[in-house]
């Protein structure tokens, strides 16, 4: 059987759209991040009612996502959000991560303070991996050196009308590296092994992160699996090495 | 000329469809309206490669690489559907990078003549194809162990689609500017020598449903459809190409590159051996 050339066109636009089209039907066409059942909130903020409650990924933090809905998914308070990104004209609550941009714009910044900006802040101050570096606000700064999430004077960059780049320079990617093999603690790259090398019961660990099959997971991994938020459980991870 | 005209015109649009929803996205991450009626997903959402490269961590530890949503697996079972019908026609027909290297290429073929995508001896061409492979191994195994996509960072397709944000690494801008700059002198660069995932879906060619077939009996030898593989394959010699470089083009199969009507043929079933008259 020979197939015309004009047939090709045909078959592939079908088969593609087709195939997303079936993926809809079926529920697995998902472009954006997962959601559970219970994963809506009901009122509240705007954003609020639209926003999944069960990210750990800061990437995954929208525009339109407000403070409270950046405190249900990753821990950070609304206060600490507010410290970090002040808008004084607005509640809290109802400031949506897409606002800070033209918050920001009104400044004449030289460097862009927006979403990135949120996602950046959440995945220090959580110690979430996250790719790439975004511009923050000296507020911003302050907030992450008195919380201890980075050590004073580490973030250095350009500073320019109370603003700090994040990014962070060679120098003190060293640091970083220093303070690493000081001070263990878990993130999202720990494996279950090193937890158990670092001193931490095996027993103690699956108290929280349930059942582990294989050493060798990462225990984000592991937790996830077993249904526990990552966010939500590091916390406690990190207690047990203390 | 019909065929050409016809993989122009998909090509175009799904460069301009990619690039929209690549737009889209950033309008919305960035507070701004975005357009009616068109998807916002990110580029990593809607990627088959990015569910190639997840999918060992999706199965062993049922979840996805940072960055990766559940489409991209359903994009990439589609991909593959369509592989296991037509070949991989995802290369030549739909692949925004393939298409912005072919359409330099254009260019490429004014300054260059015959000399064009000749540069290199065959044997090598076909040795240094093996690139994509082992690629294609460091991003599936890299991937599994971080669960992070360890190729954006050099990724020209994601590079391409983000050029207007500060999303660009320099490593990808890096390759981008070397695949369009070669593009001038070799068809199709990145696809022939580094594309991990045109590798993968290069080996849908062995098991196609459809495949090229040449009728030996009515064939001339004239070796035209050698001379207008983008991908320098031998054609003339084989009497089905399943060669992992094939990206199902047509150009070979087209009126305009073989003289003799049903010669060269996207077919199921071999020709009947037809005894040459010459021969009896």
């Amino acid at each position: 059987m020979k197939l015309k050339l004009y047939l090709i066109p045909v078959l592939i636009l079908a088969i593609i759209f087709g195939g997303i089209g079936l993926a809809n039907v079926f529920g697995w066409w998902q472009p954006y991040v997962k959601r559970t059942s219970n994963a809506y909130n009901s009122g509240g903020s705007q954003g609020e009612g639209n926003v999944p409650s069960d990210i750990t990924d800061p990437y995954d933090i929208r525009g339109s996502f407000s403070f409270a809905d950046i405190e249900r998914n990753f821990g950070v308070s609304v206060e600490i959000l507010a410290e970090a990104f002040p808008i004084v004209d607005k509640d809290f609550d109802e400031v949506l991560a897409q606002n800070l941009e033209s918050h920001y714009e009104e400044m004449h910044l030289p460097y862009e303070i927006g979403t990135g900006s949120i996602k950046y802040f959440v995945a220090i101050y959580k110690d979430l991996y996250f790719e790439g570096e975004e511009a923050l606000p000296d507020t911003a700064i302050f907030v992450l050196e008195r919380d201890g999430k980075i050590e004073p004077g580490s973030i250095i960059g350009l500073k320019t009308d109370g603003v700090y780049t994040g990014v962070v320079s060679d120098e003190e990617e060293n640091v970083h590296l220093e303070l690493d093999e000081g001070t263990f603690s878990i993130s999202g790259d720990t494996t279950v092994k090193e937890a158990l090398e670092h001193g931490i019961n095996i027993e103690d660990l699956e108290a929280i992160i349930g059942k582990i099959d294989d050493e060798n997971s990462l225990i984000k991994v592991v937790a996830e699996e077993n249904g526990f938020s990552f966010g939500k459980v590091k916390d406690s991870l990190n207690e047990l090495i203390n | 000329m019909k065929n050409r005209w016809v993989r122009t015109g998909l090509q175009a649009f799904f460069f301009l469809l990619v690039a929209l929803i690549s737009v889209n996205h950033t309008l919305i991450e960035t507070g701004h309206t975005g357009i009616p009626f068109l998807s916002t997903a990110s580029l990593c959402a809607i990627c088959p490669f990015g569910g190639v490269s997840t999918f060992i961590g999706f199965i062993t530890y049922g979840t996805l690489a940072q960055q990766v949503r559940l489409s991209s697996t359903v994009m990439m079972g589609i991909i593959f559907l369509l592989s296991i019908v037509l070949g991989p026609v995802f290369c030549s027909y739909v692949c925004p990078l393939g298409s912005i290297q072919e359409w330099f290429g254009k260019v490429g073929k004014k300054l260059f003549k015959r000399r064009y995508n000749k540069l290199i001896p065959k044997k090598l061409d076909k040795i240094i194809g093996y690139t994509r492979y082992v690629i294609l191994i460091w991003v599936v195994v890299q991937t599994f162990r971080s669960m992070t996509l360890v190729f954006k960072p050099y990724d020209p397709f994601t590079t391409l689609f983000h050029i207007w944000t500060d999303e660009v690494a320099i490593g990808g801008l890096i390759v981008l500017i070397t695949t369009l700059l070669l593009s001038f002198v070799v068809e199709r660069p990145w696809c022939k020598y580094a594309c991990p995932y045109g590798g993968l879906l290069g080996m849908f060619n062995k098991i196609s449903i459809f495949k090229i077939r040449r009728n030996a009996s009515t064939c001339i030898s004239c070796s035209k459809c050698d001379d207008v593989c983008p991908m320098n394959i031998d054609i003339a010699d084989k009497e089905v190409v399943t060669d992992i470089r094939c990206i199902r083009c047509m150009e070979c199969v087209s009126e305009q590159a073989c003289p003799i009507e049903k010669t060269l043929e996207l077919k199921i079933g071999k020709y009947a051996k037809e005894v040459r008259n010459d021969e009896t």
